[in-house]
């Protein structure tokens, strides 16, 4: 089984693909629950996965924005770049879990 | 706080108003990696709070940089920190659709898949379909005057904005309501014209009535494959000569045709450079048509050619994969080998037209550019206006090359005046093409026309306040 620092390497990998986009967030179905803040789909949330895991910062958004997705991978479809959206915020809350 | 932050709050309540550090760090980035700071992001929800923000910046010099879903690639949506970014993503209702006047009335956060979503299921549709139209918003795509594939048939926003609500950086917070809900509008000067690809720095717009149109009943589609660019461009003149009414007309080179199949696959393969065409018809001719298109895309020589009789047999045939994946597929070049896993690649999509008569000569041209540089290309475009997307990229760890980059990109604009076109479709200026809008007015002997438009801004936005030196540069 990888060690944590074997999946922060390979969610980096993954995330360091976005472009910034927006092409996933029409799908989010969390995006709307707090009036259309990127903090809540899934650009925010793989940005916020990029500045915790290349420049250590922690905070309750990051919390709160990890902790409200749904995992329904409606955003992974949308990706034109192929980041494995759902799949990474997923692997992200266990890193989050073990801090 | 900051004493500009307290009174906003003041004036537009707690919740439109953010100063978490990390909500602001989301709002100040775009497409293309440019990141820029803010003091606060707010976020009005009606033409009354865009008033509010523009008299109270008016009157305390503060700066205002607008935004939709900041999917723009040229810096024209990110703040800096001497100012606030206004996000209009709370400003998304489609407040009218008038079938029988062919338009519908939209707030400027309305993304165009969602007005397109409406509008399709009573056979009606908004035509301007940039590849972002995912994320595109009705005011973003206002603001950057934004093109698509059926560009060569539909033309840009510039041709779809009957009215306009703005709102002006003055001391009264002005809101201007513009044009009308008809066609034909003859109102004095065209100000509407005017805002349209103003990319933020004249007005805030706070409501649109775009025209509408009925969605094709038929679209039939062929794609085929070139050893050779002038037998494809042959090709696109007897399509072109045939009176077919062509609603896409798509190019991609060889190399990156290439590339795609073998970095994401895709159904439709084949040896050279890719041309797909969609044309607009009625259920009867379907068929006439297809048989019509096949015949002169076999005349000019193509070599493996696929055709669908609907839109749906076309999206399942996968006849738009490798022009779509045109920038997934930069995206995988540009990460392939990267020297450690934390490197990042810097994407560029590059927006010249051309007249299409000279596509051939363009092709040509980018390709030396791009071997003398030594920088990857990839390259495709909506060969029907003439309008190229070469994309091109540079990593993290190549910032010394930075210069070379910036050459690079210049030689592309360059090449495009050259050839009687512009070095600016559908995307706009920002802050990465002032060069380039100085080196195309110069080339006309007509760097007047920008001092022009420095006199027009003042007009506007007396305060610079506005989007500050997005667009023009100093001349």
């Amino acid at each position: 089984m990888d060690g944590l620092e074997d999946i922060k390497r390979d969610i980096l990998r993954d995330v360091l693909k976005c472009s910034y986009c927006a092409m996933c967030e029409w799908v989010c179905p969390t995006i709307d629950v707090e009036s259309n803040n990127r903090i809540y789909g899934p650009r925010g949330r793989i940005n916020l996965i990029i500045t915790y895991l290349r420049e250590g910062i922690y905070s309750e958004t990051l919390i709160e924005s990890i902790y409200t997705c749904l995992l329904c991978m409606a955003c992974t479809y949308q990706c034109p770049a192929g980041i494995d959206i759902a799949e990474d915020i997923r692997r992200f809350r266990m890193i989050l879990d073990g801090v | 706080m900051n004493r500009h932050i307290e009174e906003l709050i003041k004036l537009l309540g707690e919740d439109k108003v953010s100063t978490d550090p990390i909500t602001i760090k989301l709002y100040s980035k775009n497409a293309v990696y440019y990141e820029g700071s803010a003091l606060a992001a707010v976020f009005p929800e009606s033409t009354v709070d865009v008033s509010k923000l523009a008299r109270y910046a008016y009157e305390n010099d503060l700066k205002i940089y607008p935004q939709g879903s900041a999917s723009e690639i040229v810096g024209s949506s990110t703040p800096r920190e001497d100012g606030i970014v206004v996000n209009f993503m709370r400003m998304r209702k489609i407040k009218e659709i008038n079938y029988v006047d062919s338009y519908v009335v939209a707030e400027p956060g309305v993304r165009l898949i969602e007005l397109n979503n409406v509008l399709r299921r009573d056979g009606y549709m908004f035509p301007i379909d940039p590849a972002s139209i995912k994320s595109a918003t009705v005011g973003g795509a206002i603001n950057s005057g934004s093109g698509g594939m059926m560009g060569a048939k539909y033309g840009t926003m510039k041709d779809w904005v009957l009215g306009l609500e703005v709102v002006l950086p003055d001391e009264d917070g002005t809101v201007l309501r513009l044009g009308g809900k008809t066609t034909k509008n003859r109102e004095g000067y065209d100000l509407i014209r005017l805002i349209v690809g103003s990319e933020g720095t004249l007005a805030l717009v706070t409501e649109s009535t775009l025209r509408i149109t009925l969605a094709p009943e038929r679209v039939v589609t062929v794609a085929g494959f070139f050893g050779d660019l002038e037998d494809l461009m042959a090709c696109v003149v007897e399509i072109k000569k045939s009176k077919l009414d062509v609603l896409i007309m798509e190019f991609v080179d060889d190399a990156t045709a290439k590339m795609t199949v073998e970095t994401l696959g895709s159904k439709v393969v084949g040896e050279g450079h890719l041309l797909i065409t969609s044309v607009s018809t009625v259920d009867e001719a379907a068929e006439r048509v297809r048989d019509a298109l096949v015949h002169i895309y076999d005349e000019a020589g193509a070599n493996k050619i696929y055709s669908a009789l609907t839109m749906e047999e076309a999206e399942d045939m996968g006849i738009f994969d490798i022009r779509r994946n045109l920038y997934p597929a930069s995206i995988k070049m540009a990460s392939m080998g990267l020297r450690d896993d934390e490197e990042k690649p810097y994407i560029f999509v590059e927006d010249i037209s051309v007249p299409p008569t000279k596509l051939v000569e363009a092709v040509r041209r980018l390709r030396n550019i791009s071997d003398k540089y030594g920088f990857p290309m990839v390259l495709g475009g909506h060969v029907g206006d003439g309008n190229l997307h070469p994309v091109v990229w540079i990593r993290e760890s190549e910032r010394d090359k930075m210069e070379q980059f910036n050459k690079f990109v210049l030689d592309i604009m360059e090449m495009a005046i050259e050839l009687g076109g512009v070095i600016s479709s559908e995307h706009g200026i920002g802050t990465v093409k002032k060069d380039g809008l100085i080196m195309s007015f110069r080339s006309k002997n007509s760097l007047k026309a920008l001092r022009l438009m420095h006199e027009i801004k003042k007009i506007f936005d007396p305060k610079n306040i506005l989007n500050p030196d997005k667009m023009l540069p100093s001349v």
